[in-house]
């Protein structure tokens, strides 16, 4: 008697890999880009959540990230480190970046301003949830700068390596980790 | 990576990279070694550590703490909505083909044309501002003093060359139609209508232009 092996199942659309679904998505199979919008939904939001400070913005900087993947699809290169989520990540954080060069300008105007309407804004009540604790941790993110808070929070939820984060940001390694080392560093001062 | 720590500019790079897990076996073997003989190298090592674990423990608590912005069931109908929508639209459009790199018409090309083009109309228009019809004496035509003094060109000689002729042909005959089956340009009609009314403001000029001169 021999041991018949169970038929092999094709692989679910769940299963594929980021570049066979982009693949996909790019002979317009809009069902893999939505496989691909589930896997990295959740950590792709909470990183423009932490990025950009408002809850509001994340949600319209991770629709404005998809829509720009599908607009540049042919220039998405498998082969590059960190694959697609590297490349997913960059495009999240050049839309931040974006965001916060041209609201630059306006930014010290509004300052003034700001202060006060943050005190009724959805986020400022938001931030007053949870403990004194939590609220100084969240303090302590907020004080660190923009690019070693990058690359902590990129560190964080997407999980790349350091190697791939400096790809990601467009600059070099021991810049990366210089920037790592010191958002580390700061925090730990803060919380002390 | 080969060399990658020959690539680290220094000890926290290299400790870092360590941490993280990400030297490579032979560069993470030699770390170990650094690492067996040098004290403070050691103490570095545990203080960046312990750096490390609790930013991440406070990244950790503020991730745990804080809700989403929308939840994720939404944040992905959303995108995936407008992501249809623009599939839609992109399909509505008509198909172009990219051309071929190096077989669509340099830009440097284009922008040679163009500027030629420009050169040319500017030459033309000087030309024309520069034409005897609208010389000194037609009164408010002159630009400048320059126009009074300035050389016969070979359009204008061509232009007085053209009116001899037509003052030879039509002497003697009011006709003006007659003027139109030959060969003659627009001005050339505007001319001939213009010197035979005397009533009209460069009746005089024209008169004039039509005898030799030697402003020109």
């Amino acid at each position: 008697m021999t041991l018949r092996s169970a038929p092999a199942q094709p692989p679910t659309i769940d299963s594929l890999s980021d570049e066979l679904l982009v693949g996909r998505l790019r002979d317009g199979d809009v069902e893999a880009g939505e496989v691909l919008v589930r896997r990295y939904a959740g950590a792709l939001l909470r990183y423009l959540q932490r990025l950009s400070r408002s809850d509001h913005l994340a949600e319209e900087l991770h629709q404005q990230t998809w829509l720009s993947v599908v607009d540049h699809l042919g220039r998405f290169d498998e082969k590059a480190a960190g694959g697609f989520k590297a490349w997913l990540f960059r495009i999240a954080t050049n839309k931040a970046n974006d965001l916060w060069r041209s609201r630059g300008r306006e930014r010290n105007a509004k300052q003034g301003l700001r202060l006060i309407t943050d005190e009724a804004s959805p986020e400022a009540s938001f931030r007053l949830e949870g403990t004194e604790q939590e609220m100084k941790l969240k303090r302590a993110i907020e004080q660190l700068p923009d690019p070693q808070k990058q690359v902590l929070m990129l560190r964080y939820y997407s999980g790349l390596k350091f190697t791939e984060i400096a790809q990601t940001l467009g600059c070099p390694l021991n810049t990366a980790l210089g920037r790592m080392h010191k958002a580390i560093q700061k925090l730990r001062q803060l919380m002390d | 990576m080969p060399n990658l720590l020959q690539q680290l500019e220094n000890n926290e790079a290299v400790l870092l990279m360590y941490l993280a897990d990400e030297l490579h076996a032979e560069d993470r073997a030699e770390v170990d070694q650094l690492l067996a003989v040098d004290a403070s190298l050691r103490e570095d090592l545990q203080s960046l550590r312990a750096a490390w674990d609790a930013s991440l423990a406070v990244v950790d608590q503020v991730h745990r703490s804080t809700p989403p912005p929308v939840s994720e069931d939404v944040a992905v109908r959303t995108v995936m909505r407008r992501m249809r929508k623009k599939f839609l639209e992109d399909q509505s459009r008509p198909i172009t083909t990219p051309e071929a790199p190096g077989k669509g018409v340099p830009r440097w090309l284009i922008g040679a044309v163009a500027a030629g083009l420009l050169l040319v109309s500017y030459v033309a228009w000087w030309g024309l501002r520069s034409d005897p019809l609208q010389g000194p004496e037609a009164g408010g035509f002159v630009q400048n003093e320059e126009d009074l003094i300035a050389e016969p060109t070979l359009e204008s000689l061509a232009i007085e060359q053209t009116a001899s002729a037509l003052r030879e042909d039509w002497a003697g005959s009011d006709d003006t139609l007659n003027m139109l089956a030959q060969p003659l340009s627009e001005a050339e009609v505007l001319l001939a209508l213009l010197s035979n009314s005397s009533d009209h403001p460069n009746a005089d000029f024209l008169n004039d232009l039509l005898e030799p001169s030697d402003n020109w």
